[in-house]
């Protein structure tokens, strides 16, 4: 099967192929951004995109068979939790460390963009 | 690229030409950017000095009243088919809040509302700190908010939140729209219900609760929450009574609608794409505990609803609901007690006294000036719209055999909450805004399936209703909740000017100030409380016993407030403070148009 034949008989690959490359494209330099300080004004609308999109979404649409737009909304719903929920355990254990928890939760972002773009063939 | 034209079938990549380009498709393309550039020039051209005690209508030009109307009308085109193109929903809807929601951010200077400057300035010392003060202000005792946003400013480096109040409630409600149409879509099954469901959204969302705050963002988490429960887990079960339900059905003929209800069924039993129940129910869990770390109220809604859900046979969650709260009543013992010790009776004291609840929130709310008492009947009146169509469209939905069951316990939930406590007067705000997630998947249902046309003109007539309602409603108390530059030009000078450990007064709580300093000064009164000190004696006694000095900021907020809120005489103002100066006590330090600072002279 070609690939023009696999696009239009699958919408939702385009969708996981963009969710990958532009979960990669916003989470990289926002991780760039954080480590060498970059000014704010640029580092805002990036890193939104990217703590809003990833993990969760990626996550969502590699482990479920939902529709890119269920996954998309289930994985801001899980994006949002995962922020509060690091940044309320870093209260209650006394370290504070928002640059780190920030760029880990990138990493993983990138990690599960990464692995959305790699299992494309397997789904 | 060479592969794919390699690979393309003979003609399947052409650019088709449409047989025929209809005026009407056109027009209808138009409509929505049109409807934003108009809505837009004539908020730029508003007045602010011409919104008066009827908030922002007075100040919107007919322009931007034409604009809700062209959206408006490209919706019904969109929706007058028997599929609508989501794609043209999606940008009538986003039109739509943009337009409903930005007025105060393009009018007016500066980021409106006292308490979203107040949780600023929360975020920001969480952010610099990485502590919360549970003693200093009872939300610190659910900092999820604010440690999440706290955690993003110092990261990314921003140097306040406060740059992100003016357009946080456009963003916020934006990001509203895509789970509560999941959930009108679960529920109702057909998009054109849902369509109508979402549409209604906006113009039924007056209550105000999305501005910078820890339950702009509960509310999110629990739409998606129950938005999963519903269709994720989802089921169509007896409930309680199941002798009834088989009593019911013997020997009865087939009704109107049993076709379209058993679709229904179908589809909602045999969910075509679900995510796996464990990924389903740690999904489920996090957004569970994020809304109880959060917010107070919340997740006892979600909580509740899911308990109701499951006790009516419509999610095959048993117990997920009693454990969100049980986790809650945890949060509460555990990590809130700095709010409720010494203070049991404000948790507990409402506790199945829903009478008292009820004239707690109607009597703290109804009151003040002439005019304020208009919005207010407004207000009353849009929600009671909504509930009284939500009614019908159960009755109607009854009799067409839907399954009103999981938008009606949606619904009615909320309500419970009012016996568990009047939340300081808040609880009825909340309780409406909760409800909306069942009422209007119930209006929705009032929709027949068949003729378009009818269905079209009622829905039109409605939005004619809700538009000036809405705006009304929801920007009516806009004199006194607007911040003034020179408001925050005087809360700047106040914390140059005064010591460290200082007392500051407000004479009545809407005042933007502690978007800095939280720590560094005793505010009096705390801003949860109501109050309008119109005796100097009352004033004297909060700054007297302080060593350190004492300080009253008066502003034109403030003065307002009073007026509207508690029906105070215009020039009440100005009598309290010709008062202090003829007390001797105090002295003016700073003045401009809109604030003044008098400074406590202690005594010899």
């Amino acid at each position: 099967m070609t690939l023009t034949r696999d696009f239009r008989a699958r919408p939702d690959e385009i969708a996981r192929l963009t969710i990958g490359c532009v979960g990669l494209a916003v989470s990289i330099p926002s991780l760039a951004g954080i480590a060498f300080g970059a000014p704010w004004q640029v580092m805002f609308p990036v890193a939104l995109i990217a703590l809003l999109l990833g993990p969760g979404v990626p996550l969502m649409m590699l482990l479920s068979r939902m529709p890119t737009a269920k996954s998309i909304v289930a994985g801001i719903g899980v994006d949002v939790s995962l922020l509060i929920l690091i940044a309320q355990g870093m209260i209650m254990i006394h370290v504070w460390q928002p640059k780190y928890a920030v760029g880990s939760l990138l990493v993983l972002s990138m990690m599960m963009s990464i692995c959305l773009l790699a299992c494309y063939d397997m789904v | 690229l060479i592969h794919l034209k390699a690979a393309a079938p003979s003609g399947t990549h052409q650019f088709r030409r449409p047989a025929s380009l209809r005026f009407v498709d056109v027009v209808h393309t138009l409509l929505p950017p049109a409807a934003l550039c108009l809505g837009f020039l004539a908020m730029k051209r508003a007045p602010l000095s011409a919104v008066g005690p009827y908030g922002l209508i007075q100040a919107l030009p007919p322009p931007y009243y034409a604009a809700l109307g062209m959206v408006c009308i490209s919706f019904l085109l969109t929706w007058s088919t028997s599929k609508p193109s989501l794609i043209r929903l999606s940008v009538d809807l986003v039109t739509l809040v943009v337009l409903l929601q930005s007025p105060p951010a393009i009018i007016e200077p500066v980021a409106r509302f006292a308490t979203a400057w107040l949780h600023a300035g929360f975020t920001d010392y969480v952010a610099q700190t990485g502590h919360v003060l549970p003693n200093l202000d009872a939300r610190f005792s659910w900092p999820g908010f604010f440690a999440g946003m706290g955690m993003i400013e110092r990261a990314i480096g921003l140097p306040s939140t406060i740059i992100l109040l003016k357009w946080w409630p456009v963003a916020i409600n934006l990001l509203y729209l895509p789970p509560f149409y999941l959930l009108a879509r679960a529920i109702l099954g057909t998009p054109r219900r849902a369509a109508l469901a979402i549409w209604l959204f906006p113009l039924a969302n007056w209550v105000g609760q999305d501005y910078y705050s820890p339950q702009s963002v509960a509310f999110l988490l629990y739409l998606i929450f129950i938005w999963l429960v519903v269709e994720q887990f989802g089921a169509q079960r007896a409930g309680l009574f199941p002798w009834r339900r088989q009593q019911r059905g013997r020997g009865l003929r087939p009704r109107p609608g049993d076709q379209e209800r058993t679709e229904q069924i179908e589809r909602t039993e045999r969910p075509q794409a679900v995510m796996p129940p464990v990924l389903g129910l740690a999904v489920l869990g996090l957004l569970g505990l994020a809304m109880i770390v959060s917010h107070q109220i919340t997740p006892i809604f979600a909580g509740l609803a899911l308990a109701l859900l499951s006790i009516f046979g419509r999610t095959r969650l048993k117990t997920f609901g009693v454990l969100i709260l049980l986790l809650t009543a945890g949060w509460i013992c555990y990590a809130a007690n700095a709010f409720w010790a010494g203070h049991s009776s404000m948790l507990f004291g409402g506790l199945g006294n829903i009478g008292a609840n009820v004239t707690d929130n109607l009597s703290s709310r109804l009151r003040g000036s002439p005019q304020h008492y208009q919005v207010l009947d407004v207000r009353l009146l849009l929600s009671c719209f909504v509930w009284g169509l939500a009614g019908l469209g159960f009755l109607v939905g009854y009799r067409r055999r839907l399954d009103v069951r999981t938008a009606a316990v949606l619904m009615i939930t909320p309500f419970c909450v009012l016996s568990g406590g009047g939340y300081g007067g808040e609880a009825g705000l909340r309780v409406y805004l909760f409800s909306l997630a069942g009422a209007l998947p119930l209006i929705a249902m009032l929709v027949p399936p068949t003729k378009f046309v009818r269905s079209t003109v009622a829905s039109g007539l409605v939005m004619a209703l809700m538009i000036p309602a809405f705006v009304l409603a929801r920007w009516g108390n806009e004199l006194s909740e607007m911040t003034r530059p020179d408001e925050i030009t005087a809360v700047r000078v106040l914390s140059r000017i005064a010591p460290a450990g200082a007392t500051l007064v407000s004479i009545t709580p809407q005042v933007s100030w502690r978007f800095a300093d939280i720590n560094k000064y005793l505010y009096k009164p705390d801003n949860l409380d109501e109050f309008a000190f119109v005796k100097v004696g009352l004033i004297v006694k909060l700054v007297d016993d302080n060593q350190r000095g004492g300080y009253v900021l008066i502003t034109t907020s403030q003065i307002v407030y009073g007026e509207q809120a508690y029906g105070l005489p215009d020039n009440w103002g100005t009598r309290v403070e010709q008062a202090m100066t003829s007390s001797g006590r105090f002295a003016l330090v700073y003045s401009n148009p809109n604030a003044k600072i008098y400074k406590f002279r202690l005594a010899p």
